[in-house]
């Protein structure tokens, strides 16, 4: 339960967040199943996820699951990369390959739609993991898994987002069952382990709540923020820089640890940049974000580090959670606690979600900006 | 009824009759049935010639041979291996009717008791039925 008293719709879809995955992981679960049949299954040389917004960050955070649990070729792509330049450069030598999935809550984005149909006219198999199957993206793809979150306080997405998530990386535990990667038993336990993530969500946010609440107090009037992670936790920063921008509107950029070194580590007004650095238990990049951290405190960046246990003791300002997940499970750990900041720092600054699609950003309301673009 | 667990290998072939021994045994029937039943619709149990384990594994690929693993099963609720683990089962049994006489299995001298797993590995269980006589002339089940 919330243990303070600063409620707002964001940080209420964080807190519901345990419940959603309990209530969602078995009905997913028979959705995805059969959704691809065993030759198509087969059929897949390569996988490619595709999205916008936060659903492209759901593709991002599951492509390690689909490359690592099912063995297969897997690549995350903006819906513009995916439709305008890879799906028409594609050598489609086989049937039903590449395996799209198409991801869109809404789905009636326009560039993921326009992706589905090129793919579709080259001969990929396309399914779209969706809130509403009879839209434009439902429709044009071959299969629609139906992602349907129960209603919620309006808030930047949360619970879709994880919705998303979830379908994706069940997806990916199918395949992995189907393609004999893991026995029938391996591939229940891994579902169990998403089940498990409800009460590991639970106790994360229950232990950085009050912690994340003063860190949004502190750093309420910094002007940018970076936020930076490698492998699923890229997804992770992607999703706390998106979380960021559309409940608070504050300039916000997410960076892999290496590259950071090689670019925005350069920029000027580093005491006014908040950093939070991403590094999950048993991250293949820790030693190099134990040498980012101490180039953190060299600039005199106000930042934090987002760890569990073990690579949290490597760090020296970190805010570390005590539970376990999966490497490639990571990103549904943790999300939740960058969205819990996102959440405070709104109420902080007083930002009114999406600029309240007013004024200069009036041409965003009800999604018209990403929805009526024109699709070639 | 006696029940017994296995934890199985991908294909692999348990030798259970000791097992059903210790069933038929504890039941203290003389003369009877027992019944040998594994609740499992991807394994089977069945008789075969224990001496020469390559026996086992010829028994083992021509049932494989026999029912491949393919990818185009009408039953896709679970896996390739999984479907063809069902005809498998079929084909080879689920259950077993053994006599007992003297208080323990009458086997032929190379026969042993086998559970076969077409969808491992798995945790599995067998599952045993003796009826019969006492040596008090009483009837028994266990």
């Amino acid at each position: 339960m919330p243990s303070s008293n600063s409620s707002n719709p964001m940080r209420d879809q964080v807190f519901s967040l345990p419940e959603l995955i309990r209530e969602q992981v078995w009905t997913l679960e028979s959705r995805t199943r059969k959704i691809i049949t065993t030759p198509e299954m087969f059929a897949a040389r390569d996988v490619v996820l595709t999205g916008s917004g936060d659903s492209y960050i759901s593709a991002m955070a599951a492509e390690a699951a689909f490359t690592e649990l099912a063995g297969v070729r897997a690549q995350a792509l903006s819906a513009m990369q995916a439709s305008r330049y890879h799906a028409r450069r594609f050598d489609w030598q086989y049937p039903s390959n590449p395996l799209v999935l198409a991801v869109s809550n809404s789905g009636e984005v326009a560039r993921v739609v326009e992706a589905v149909q090129h793919y579709n006219d080259c001969g990929a198999l396309t399914v779209a993991v969706t809130g509403n199957p009879g839209s434009r993206l439902g429709q044009a793809a071959h299969r629609a898994v139906e992602v349907t979150i129960p209603p919620f306080a309006s808030a930047p997405g949360v619970r879709s987002y994880y919705g998303s998530l979830l379908a994706l990386y069940l997806l990916a535990i199918r395949m992995a069952e189907v393609r004999g990667q893991v026995t029938a038993d391996e591939a229940m336990d891994l579902r169990r382990e998403l089940e498990a993530a409800a009460g590991a969500i639970e106790a994360t946010i229950a232990q950085m709540d009050q912690p994340l609440q003063r860190l949004a107090h502190e750093w309420a009037s910094l002007p940018a923020f970076e936020l930076l992670g490698s492998g699923p936790d890229r997804a992770t920063a992607a999703y706390g820089v998106a979380k960021l921008l559309e409940a608070v509107g504050v300039h916000a950029t997410h960076q892999d640890v290496e590259e950071w070194v090689h670019q925005e580590y350069f920029v000027a007004d580093a005491e006014h940049t908040g950093t939070i650095l991403i590094c999950a238990a048993d991250s293949p990049a820790l030693s190099r974000a134990v040498e980012v951290e101490h180039y953190l405190q060299t600039l005199k960046r106000p930042y934090l580090v987002l760890s569990g246990s073990p690579a949290a003791a490597a760090f020296g300002q970190v805010l570390a959670h005590t539970q376990t997940i999966r490497p490639v499970f990571a990103p549904l750990l943790d999300s939740a606690p960058l969205a819990l900041f996102a959440a405070y720092l709104s109420a902080e600054t007083g930002a009114a979600y999406g600029r309240g699609a007013s004024g200069q950003w009036a041409d965003c309301h009800d999604g018209a900006t990403t929805r009526n673009s024109l699709i070639l | 009824m006696f029940t017994e667990r296995l934890k199985t290998e991908r294909n692999g072939v348990v030798d259970i009759t000791e097992g059903v021994r210790r069933a038929v045994a504890s039941s203290q029937v003389q003369e009877g049935i027992a019944v040998v039943m594994v609740p499992h619709t991807t394994a089977a149990v069945t008789i075969i010639s224990f001496p020469d384990p390559l026996g086992l594994e010829d028994v083992n690929d021509e049932i494989s041979r026999l029912i491949p693993t393919r990818i185009d099963f009408k039953h896709q609720h679970d896996t390739p291996q999984d479907a063809a683990g069902h005809v498998k089962s079929v084909l080879v049994g689920a259950s077993l009717s053994l006599i007992v006489s003297g208080g323990d299995l009458v086997l032929g001298h190379s026969q042993a008791i086998y559970f076969f797993e077409f969808d491992g590995p798995r945790q599995r269980q067998y599952n045993v039925q003796v009826v019969g006589l006492t040596r008090f002339n009483e009837v028994a089940t266990l």
